[in-house]
């Protein structure tokens, strides 16, 4: 997907951010890339998580733009519960990261409008 | 850290661990691992270090998710290859080391060709040039990861141009061949043209950009034309098995190489 000068969002970062938001407002402020792939894979409706070299490209250049902020977890945080797992980075999205993705989802919708009216009007003038 | 042999045990509900899964998530974990390790080399040691930590911890969650199958594990790291080689070769990521990789291939070959193809001894002269101006471009990538460095860069370019250029003057077209050769000695004058115009951008660092690209863009729709060249002369007259093979290999070549340059653009040079 070309990004158009630089600003816009891509695709699969518009919906990164959207899993995130949708993670947020289910309890989980913090969220590590594999269970924030697989949420997206369940909002789409798919069963493969988004590969790791799309997932953590994308949320790279989701955190140089400040739309996420991550951490990585210490290693007792690690180990805790049994755990025992190599540590987890895990990422939160900011303000400018929901208003990034608002803004993308109402240029979407703005452009699916410009759209229809364009399939509209050549009918229109057709009858 | 757990041994990651243990990787599911926790998760079976059917009761007691199952081996197999555990040795294929393992294998999986290692082989992927080693992948990860391949295809991020060249990156910043501490970014890369994060780079396979976190995809670590990623392999872990998925091969422990027990919403997961293996296959799905196993789709999922190989398509996470497939992205890492387009991105590192072909996509918006800088690297310059796949770069002088392809490179080094096709100064290799040229070398190689001049010396077993029996090609009369001024063509083999100006393949050897040429295979030598392209080990010069894989030493400009291999000096610096994520740069190519000027000073093999440049003379690497003067050399491959004038070699392919001559190359292009002097390689016999069978009358036989159809349009097919001509097609190909058309395109390796444009690949020709295309390394002169890179060379030229880097003399003049103001449009160095634009020229850049448009170097790239000339030497991959050239190398296209002499890709469908090389596959169509192979098909029409190709009366030497090892003359088929090799008009194949440069078609492959081609556009490999082509798809790579076109990327230069990405490319820090300096």
């Amino acid at each position: 997907m070309r990004r158009r000068g630089d600003t816009e969002l891509v695709t699969n970062e518009v919906k990164l951010l959207l899993a995130a938001i949708s993670m947020t407002s289910s309890g989980d402020s913090e969220f590590h890339g594999y269970s924030l792939a697989k949420e997206l894979a369940r909002l789409e409706g798919i069963q493969t998580p988004m590969a790791q070299s799309t997932l953590y490209r994308a949320l790279r250049r989701l955190e140089e733009r400040g739309a996420l902020q991550s951490r990585w977890e210490s290693i007792e945080e690690s180990q805790a519960d049994g755990r025992d797992a190599p540590p987890r980075r895990y990422y939160m999205i900011t303000a400018a990261g929901v208003a990034a993705a608002r803004e993308a989802v109402a240029r979407s919708e703005e452009a699916s409008r410009a759209s229809a009216w364009q399939t509209w009007v050549p009918s229109f003038e057709g009858r | 850290m757990t041994d990651i042999q243990d990787l599911r045990t926790t998760h079976n509900d059917d009761g007691g661990p199952s081996l197999h899964v555990r040795r294929e998530g393992a294998a999986i974990l290692s082989l992927v691992g080693w992948l990860d390790r391949a295809l991020t080399w060249g990156i910043e040691p501490t970014e890369r270090e994060e780079i396979l930590s976190e995809r670590e911890s990623d392999r872990y969650e998925h091969v422990a998710d027990p919403d997961a199958s293996m296959v799905s594990v196993m789709a999922r790291s190989a398509w996470s290859s497939v992205g890492d080689v387009w991105y590192r070769f072909i996509g918006t990521e800088a690297s310059a080391l796949p770069l002088a990789i392809v490179f080094a291939i096709v100064g290799i070959g040229a070398i190689a060709d001049a010396f077993t193809s029996g090609i009369s001894q001024t063509v083999a002269a100006f393949n050897v040039l040429t295979g030598v101006g392209y080990i010069a471009l894989a030493a400009a990538g291999l000096r610096q990861p994520r740069k190519l460095q000027r000073a093999w860069l440049l003379p690497g370019l003067v050399l491959a141009s004038i070699g392919t250029m001559a190359g292009a003057i002097l390689m016999p077209v069978a009358s036989d061949a159809g349009p097919f050769g001509w097609f190909a000695k058309a395109g390796l004058a444009g690949v020709a043209t295309g390394l002169a115009i890179v060379a030229v951008a880097l003399l003049f660092p103001r449009s160095n950009r634009v020229w850049l690209v448009r170097g790239g863009t000339i030497i991959w729709g050239s190398a296209l034309f002499m890709a469908v060249g090389a596959v169509g002369w192979t098909i029409v007259d190709a009366p030497i098995y090892s003359t088929r093979w090799s008009s194949l290999m440069v078609a492959v070549a081609c556009v490999l190489g082509a798809a790579v340059i076109a990327r230069l653009r990405n490319i820090e040079v300096g």
